[in-house]
């Protein structure tokens, strides 16, 4: 067994991070440094990097995210501001308030390979709807249907585009999900991978210190998005050199835009086309003008998060998810017209 | 005609197969991602994917609620087993391969539409919504491709008059499949990179969907899955190199070694086209597939054709 | 020797699976039995020395159940049977039948007369059939080949909402059911508020 724990050691560490208040979109950077490996989902990760503040709704979010980390997995809280309120998940988290984080990380990995205390679990391991068995009144368990179902709700049948009748599922993904930027909340209603409906909610990212070096503008910001919108787009190692560029400081031109080329090659833009229109511009013409790195590209406007639960309704998920990051702001995303 | 191996050892030399081929096929992809990333990999690559596979054995299996036991048991070690099956048929010599069945084409598209089985129970077994999500659009894609592979590999049989593996392999004594039946090989690579869901059709484990299938896999379970996946992309790169590259055939070196440097070869083409093209919305990829690529499929079916008539 | 004993284990596998099916309470898991035991049986077909017919079985079968297991995902309402539901129709019937058909085909296949001639081995069983199908049975399986394309292609037409006439026009003249059959149907030319909205009816909900 230790063989295979000193081989683990060594590995590029596996971390899901999850971005708070004041984070911005700085964690997105870490991913240029080979000895970290970003993944999608708390389950492939030995250790959660939480950045930034995380209180009341968002804080809740993290205790559900932290529960998935498996057991031996450890956590890390990236913050300028050590004081703050904490949610439960971060109450014997590693506390870091540096610049870069990513030797911490490396340690709670390690720590997290060779030492697998397991950690306990925030929330109750409790079904949400606990099947209750036969009711008093006749319900459950009965004849062809089962009478109405006591306990788990079942799905109901809808018409979708092509005149089907599909089941409909209600569905909450986010905040910490790839392709949402800070604090958004996504509330959809799906019919197989198509949203017949959906809502974009804004949670609140308190008030307080951000961490050194979130905000960003200009080339540096534009590279960290487009990091992002390459890992959603399945490039990884174009996503990697995005980051590099963008910790570096941006200010390789050439450098810059010989990613430009490698991303329009690389069908990104012709996947984007047509997708998330939106006052006559779909989400290609967003990721052209990202890609021309412009620093006079005038100040983002905030996410309306109205018009954009309207835009996504009819499109694929993938699509929706496009669409959603295709207005991500660069900043922290500013909460004009969210409604809660 | 050719040896068979004995029917006890043959289970063993497949998994080895597959061992070296994953392993291979991981170090590739690693070695073409860091060069496209502009990262120092260094020596420490050739042993990464160990490294990686150690994290993943000392983390423990999470459980859903109410999971499909049986099939979230059953769907890595299927997926594993249906790159084994595939394997066995490819010619690795003149005299050797696994099971050199007569109807060895039709067997390869049998492990190929299994495939599609697989990787749904795998989405369906976690009763999370992620993986059903990945799984409904990749059996779309994948019926889409699978006519498309056949119409493929039955064009490269028409020449060997024969659907077996080790025909086709001397059939192309003269010329190679991939220079008489051009549209053949771009083809195969599209379905390769679909079982395999890699790169542009990784729509099974896509990063938008939170790693897909894999989403709620960790651990042991997790380990066997992505292993799985590399070995899929391994069988086809053999099965690639064996009916379009000419197989054993070549000048100097013994079969077994042009063999492994053809499918070292596509390994790598593999591994760039999932470096560097983006992922293609499913939706999009079901229209392209039966629009374009199958009238294509139809081509190189006619070029085989009107090719044997002389 | 060894084929015996494959034999029994698939057939065992088959009747197994087979019967599994309709205990089960999930919709994908019954699918996936299915699948099993057709499987089953077309392994016992390559047993029987049908080269190309047993493994083009497995091939469709597989195919056939993945998409019957995507439409049973999409149209049930339970598909992994974690609400009780039951599961079966007219279960005495179906009894009743199946075994009449086993008594049936056991009386068959113990007092049959079947003929003791067995092919000499080394056939070229793939280029027979080949001839087969591009000689003397060339037209059934064109004309059956193209029928099947027909079918496919016009029922994708014929269901999908564009229809054969364009966007919107697959509605044109059609009228969902009345909601309360004893009133009727809606007089003609008037189409009722909230058209295509099926939030409430379907089964059985008190």
């Amino acid at each position: 067994m230790t063989v295979l724990r000193r081989l683990a050691q060594d590995a590029p560490a596996p971390v899901f991070v999850a971005r708070g208040g004041g984070a911005g979109l700085l964690p997105v950077e870490l991913q240029a440094d080979p000895r970290l490996r970003m993944v999608g989902s708390a389950r492939h990760a030995t250790v959660l990097l939480a950045a930034g503040r995380f209180a009341g709704a968002m804080g809740d979010a993290l205790d559900r995210v932290h529960d998935q980390l498996p057991s031996t997995g450890a956590v890390v809280w990236w913050t300028a501001d050590p004081d703050a309120a904490r949610p439960p998940s971060l109450a014997e988290a590693t506390v870091f308030g540096g610049p870069d984080p990513v030797e911490a990380v490396l340690a709670a990995h390690r720590r997290a390979v060779s030492q697998p205390g397991a950690r306990r679990a925030v929330l109750a391991d409790e079904p949400p709807h606990p099947f209750e068995g036969r009711g008093d009144h006749g319900q459950g368990g009965e004849g062809m249907m089962g009478g109405v179902p006591f306990g788990r709700a079942m799905a109901m049948t809808a018409d979708d585009r092509d005149g089907l009748a599909l089941d409909q599922l209600p569905l909450q993904l986010g905040p910490f999900l790839l392709g949402l930027p800070n604090g958004v909340r996504v509330s959809a209603v799906l019919q197989g991978g198509v949203v017949q409906e959906a809502e974009l909610e804004g949670l609140d990212l308190g008030e307080g210190r951000a961490l050194a070096g979130a905000d960003a503008t200009g080339a540096r910001a534009d590279l960290r998005w487009l990091a992002e919108a390459l890992r959603l787009g399945g490039l990884d190692a174009l996503a990697r050199r995005a980051a590099r560029l963008a910790r570096a400081g941006a200010t390789d031109a050439a450098a810059c835009a010989r990613v430009a080329k490698l991303v329009r090659r690389s069908g990104l833009p012709a996947a984007w086309s047509k997708v998330g229109v939106v006052e006559g511009e779909d989400a290609r013409s967003r990721l052209e003008r990202r890609l021309r790195f412009d620093p006079r590209a005038g100040g983002r406007r905030p996410l309306p998060a109205d018009r954009i639960g309207r835009a996504l309704a009819g499109q694929d998920w993938s699509d929706a998810l496009v669409t959603i990051w295709s207005f991500a702001s660069v900043g922290e995303r500013a909460p004009a017209a969210a409604a809660p | 005609m050719s040896n068979h191996a004995d029917i006890w050892a043959a289970p063993l030399l497949a998994a080895g197969i597959l061992a070296v081929g994953a392993y291979t096929v991981a170090v590739i992809h690693l070695a073409v991602g860091g060069w496209l990333a502009q990262a120092r990999p260094g020596v420490g690559l050739l042993l990464q994917p160990a490294r990686s596979a150690a994290v993943l054995m000392a983390q423990p299996a999470t459980a859903t609620e109410r999971p499909d036991r049986a099939m979230a048991a059953l769907s890595p070690a299927l997926y594993a087993a249906l790159a084994a099956v595939a394997v066995t048929v490819v010619p690795w010599s003149r005299s050797f391969s696994i099971a050199d069945v007569e109807t060895g084409i039709v067997l390869w598209g049998t492990a190929e539409a299994l495939v599609i089985v697989a990787m749904f129970l795998h989405g369906w077994s976690s009763n999370s919504h992620q993986p059903l999500l990945a799984a409904y659009r990749f059996v779309a894609a994948g019926v889409s491709y699978l006519l498309l592979s056949m119409f493929v590999l039955i064009a490269a049989a028409i020449p060997a008059e024969s659907l077996q593996l080790s025909r086709i392999v001397e059939s192309q004594a003269g010329l190679w499949n991939v220079v008489r039946q051009p549209l053949g090989l771009p083809l195969f690579v599209v379905v390769a990179l679909g079982s395999a869901t890699w790169g542009p059709l990784d729509l099974a484990d896509g990063s938008d969907v939170s790693g897909g299938t894999a989403a709620e896999a960790s651990g042991i379970p997790g380990l066997v899955w992505m292993w799985a996946r590399a070995a899929m992309l391994a069988a086809f790169a053999a099965m690639s190199a064996a009916v379009f590259l000419g197989g054993w055939h070549g000048p100097v070196l013994p079969g077994p070694a042009w063999m492994a440097v053809k499918t070292v070869a596509m390994i790598t083409v593999l591994s760039a086209a999932g470096h560097l093209l983006a992922r293609v919305p499913a939706e999009r990829f079901v229209t392209w597939a039966w629009v374009v690529l199958l009238p294509l499929g139809f081509a190189d079916l006619a070029i085989a054709g009107l090719g044997s008539l002389r | 020797m060894t084929v015996d004993l494959a034999f029994w284990v698939f057939g065992l596998g088959a009747v197994t699976t087979g019967w599994r099916v309709f205990r089960t309470a999930s919709m994908v898991r019954a699918t996936f039995l299915l699948l099993a035991s057709f499987l089953n049986v077309g392994a016992i077909i390559l047993l029987l020395g049908g080269a190309y017919l047993g493994v083009a079985l497995l091939f469709m079968m597989t195919v056939e159940m993945a998409v019957m297991a995507i439409f049973m995902v999409a149209f049930m309402m339970n598909p992994a049977g974690l609400n009780p539901m039951t599961m079966v129709h007219q279960p005495r019937l179906a009894a009743a039948a199946g075994w009449v058909a086993f008594v049936a085909g056991a009386v068959m296949a113990g007092r049959g007369n079947f003929p003791e001639r067995p092919l000499p081995g080394g056939r070229p069983v793939i280029a027979d059939l080949g001839a087969e199908l591009m000689g003397r049975s060339m037209l059934i399986f064109e004309t059956a080949g193209v029928a099947l394309v027909a079918t496919m292609i016009g029922a994708v037409v014929l269901s999908s909402r564009r229809s054969r006439f364009g966007d919107e026009a697959g509605d044109e003249g059609s009228l969902p059911p009345a909601l309360d059959p004893d009133t009727g149907s809606y007089p003609p030319g008037v189409i009722p508020e909230g058209v295509g909205s099926g939030h409430d009816h379907h089964g059985g909900h008190g």
